[in-house]
């Protein structure tokens, strides 16, 4: 896949070389450029259009390949480099292709606790070939997720799998998903749950696309009638699975931020550009609160990538990380509020490709302080474990 | 919520020592006056921890400062030595007059009323002199003015932080037509922007010290039957608190990193320090609003020390630009096209 091997062990060992190869490559491939067109799409075209161009990095260098360790189909590198890519592909233009939300979120555990899971599944994911959900939520286990009770029940050789899930992103285009699951009893809480991969084209699984209020459907509903899911498909093992959720946890937190802090930087420009081109003075207050919001994103790239390093160099990154997911909801929901105060009207009443895409992200930026651990939840995380206030009364 | 707990490790200065120097500045500075407080720093070897490594150097000492509630001409030693060695001349004692809070600090001296006004982190010694900042079109010289022509037009910034040891100078006069020494023109960017960084951590400093006051009180102070600590309401604003403290904390961190590391090439690092102030002065006021709000009725009296950090941060928030005004600059900068430099990378 690349025309030069010696010229990728040197990426793979120096992100500061991958950065600036990376970024020629960005600003030179006149093949990017179809990647590069603004405005709104649906769901399913965007992750359709993201995962092609993940395919195009991958088959052009496999720019995209670097932080992943060459058992799962990568290059070799860690987290550094994977944050670089985000950071120059947002410098350049182009998005953070959608399913790497949940490549962080989901391959770092699956790599740790199952590598032949890994091995088999993770190259496609990472060339964009497929991509996975993350199936964690339901209806009555939300923030309280010890509480969760879709069951797995092992017979001989494999599990069947009944119950519902919500709140899955991705979940009406995934082809796989990672549930966490119950294979000891309700009252056992977090110590009776597995985590299992499930293909969703076994019989048995159903899913029902959500729409979020922008009328995208972001989110879906995921039932399990009696699903045969083979046992090789646990990520860890039975039991391990609130080990490997909250393994999984810091990724979603660390690297989930970073992602946000490089977009976010990107949209902020294009908003300066947006509004410069709207008629009349801004609003009052508006000029403290661009530089206000501006602020708040480097904020979080400096926080963030403080803990990216981290991560690197092979720390548990602990409850502090709660730190890392407040700050990113300030930046993100900052952000679209500026933009939709700033557009006036224009936010409510325009047709342009650009304004209907700020439109829909608004209500995306509003799930920045539910999903992945509330805000609420955050806050009592930094309470009780960072600050060591006194308990809440037991319920 | 140890000091410096959150910084990444800098090169220079190891780990160890950065602790055993975090432990003397804090024992130098419960135990020593403002006025003597930069002989102690001297006698403590501190020139050499500077030389060694100025940015971590300076974070700390500004940090302790804040956190010890210290008032003194630290500050001003430690802009004036940032000016050069032996600057202009070895031995000679000198205090920099800091451009008042409501006029530009990037352009002293520039107000349209011939009107000489500014701020003196402490009274300077008789016989020493006192650098007046001017400019003339963008470059800014310092004029050396004999101490006595400046007090006798000062009077004590004391209105809020009553325990400040800050002078306001505010005179119509032209300065003396004959000065000891000629007027020197200095880098005054890079100036204002060492002394962003040091008010930041300074800033800091005192934020944490609010906010482990606070933390102890509701820990303590039990209503309900039971500790006021243990209500969401209480925890959650405290947490808030914190994640203003450790993401200042983090921007000034990149900050000070890309001012002195050569291979930074994306941010300017006056825009940086401007961007690290501004954070830190809005971690203030969050802070302490919540402090006060914390400690009850306790918090607005002069029986708890909470009223001292909420103005030393107050004062220090206005010194070199508020972070209302950084904010707004910023934000207009951007809005007129400058590029939204990233500060932070990977």
């Amino acid at each position: 896949m690349s025309e030069n091997g010696a010229e990728n062990t040197a990426y793979a060992t120096d992100p500061d070389e991958y950065r600036h190869a990376l970024r020629r490559h960005l600003a030179t491939a006149p093949s990017l450029a179809r990647f590069r067109e603004r405005g709104h799409k649906s769901t399913e075209e965007r992750i359709t259009s993201d995962a092609r161009l993940m395919s195009h990095l991958a088959a052009e260098g496999g720019w995209n390949l670097y932080g992943w360790p060459t058992e799962i189909g990568g290059l070799g590198g860690d987290e550094r480099h994977r944050g670089v890519l985000y950071d120059e592909l947002s410098r350049s233009g182009l998005p953070v292709p959608e399913p790497h939300l949940l490549i962080e979120t989901l391959v770092p555990a699956v790599t740790k606790f199952s590598p032949h899971l890994a091995r088999r599944h993770a190259a496609a994911f990472l060339r964009g070939e497929e991509w996975w959900g993350q199936c964690f939520s339901e209806p009555e286990a939300g923030s309280d997720l010890a509480a969760l009770r879709t069951k797995a029940t092992r017979q001989a050789d494999h599990y069947v799998l009944s119950g519902q899930k919500l709140w899955t992103s991705h979940g009406a285009t995934a082809t796989r998903l990672v549930c966490l699951v119950r294979t000891g009893t309700t009252e056992s809480r977090h110590r009776g749950l597995s985590m299992l991969m499930v293909d969703v084209d076994s019989p048995g699984v159903s899913v029902r696309p959500i729409a979020l209020a922008s009328g995208d459907n972001e989110l879906a509903e995921i039932f399990f009638d009696d699903v045969i899911v083979p046992a090789d498909q646990l990520v860890g093992t039975e039991g391990q699975g609130w080990a490997v959720a909250m393994f999984l946890l810091q990724y979603e937190r660390a690297m989930y931020a970073w992602q946000t802090a490089s977009v976010a930087l990107r949209r902020i420009t294009e908003l300066r550009r947006l509004v410069g081109e709207l008629p009349g003075p801004l609003p009052d207050g508006a000029r403290r609160r661009f530089g206000a919001c501006y602020v708040d994103i480097i904020t979080l790239r400096a926080r963030s990538s403080q803990t990216v390093r981290r991560l690197a160099a092979g720390d548990t990154v602990g409850p502090e990380a709660s730190v890392d997911k407040i700050l990113l909801a300030s930046a993100e929901q900052g952000l679209h509020d500026l933009a939709r105060d700033l557009l006036g009207s224009d936010f409510l009443l325009s047709d342009s490709a650009a304004v209907r895409a700020w439109r829909a992200d608004w209500w995306y930026s509003r799930s920045a302080t539910i999903l992945g651990g509330s805000a609420e939840v955050q806050r009592t995380i930094l309470a009780d474990h960072v600050l060591e206030l006194p308990k809440e009364m037991a319920r | 919520m140890t000091p410096g707990s959150s910084t990444t490790s800098a090169p220079g200065l190891d780990p160890e020592l950065r602790s055993s120097l975090q432990t003397s500045l804090r024992e130098l500075f419960a135990a020593t006056p403002g006025g003597e407080l930069t002989a102690a720093l001297d006698q403590l070897g501190w020139p050499e921890v500077e030389a060694e490594d100025p940015a971590t150097a300076a974070r700390m000492l500004f940090h302790a400062h804040g956190a010890a509630l210290a008032s003194s001409a630290v500050l001003s030693d430690s802009i004036i030595r940032s000016f050069g060695p032996d600057f202009p001349v070895a031995g000679q004692r000198m205090s920099l007059l800091f451009p008042h809070p409501s006029d530009d600090g990037a352009r002293p001296g520039s107000q349209a009323a011939p009107r000489l006004r500014g701020i003196l982190l402490d009274t300077p010694p008789h016989g020493t002199l006192v650098l007046v900042p001017t400019c003339r079109g963008d470059r800014v010289m310092v004029h050396p003015v004999d101490s006595a022509w400046v007090l006798e037009r000062s009077r004590p910034a004391s209105g809020f932080d009553a325990s400040s040891t800050w002078l306001v100078v505010d005179t119509n006069d032209p300065l003396p037509e004959s000065q000891p020494r000629p007027p020197v023109a200095v880098d005054w960017v890079a100036a204002v922007a060492w002394g962003r960084r040091a008010i930041a951590a300074e800033i800091l400093g005192v934020c944490e010290a609010a906010l482990r006051l606070a933390a102890d009180h509701v820990t303590s102070r039990h209503q309900y039957g039971r500790a006021i600590g243990s209500f969401q309401a209480v925890r959650h604003r405290l947490s808030e608190a914190h994640v203003a403290v450790e993401s200042a904390t983090s921007l000034l961190d990149a900050v000070w990193g890309n001012a002195t590391d050569e291979s930074w090439f994306d941010s300017p690092p006056e825009w940086a320090a401007a961007a690290a102030k501004a954070r830190a002065g809005r971690a203030q006021s969050e802070v302490m609003r919540t402090g006060v709000q914390v400690l009850g009725a306790m918090g607005l009296t002069l029986e708890s020390p909470m009223h001292r950090h909420v103005t030393r941060a107050a004062a220090l928030d206005q010194l070199l630009g508020s972070h209302v005004r950084l904010e707004e600059s910023l934000g207009d900068s951007l809005l007129a096209g400058t590029t939204a430099y990233p500060i932070a990378s990977i």
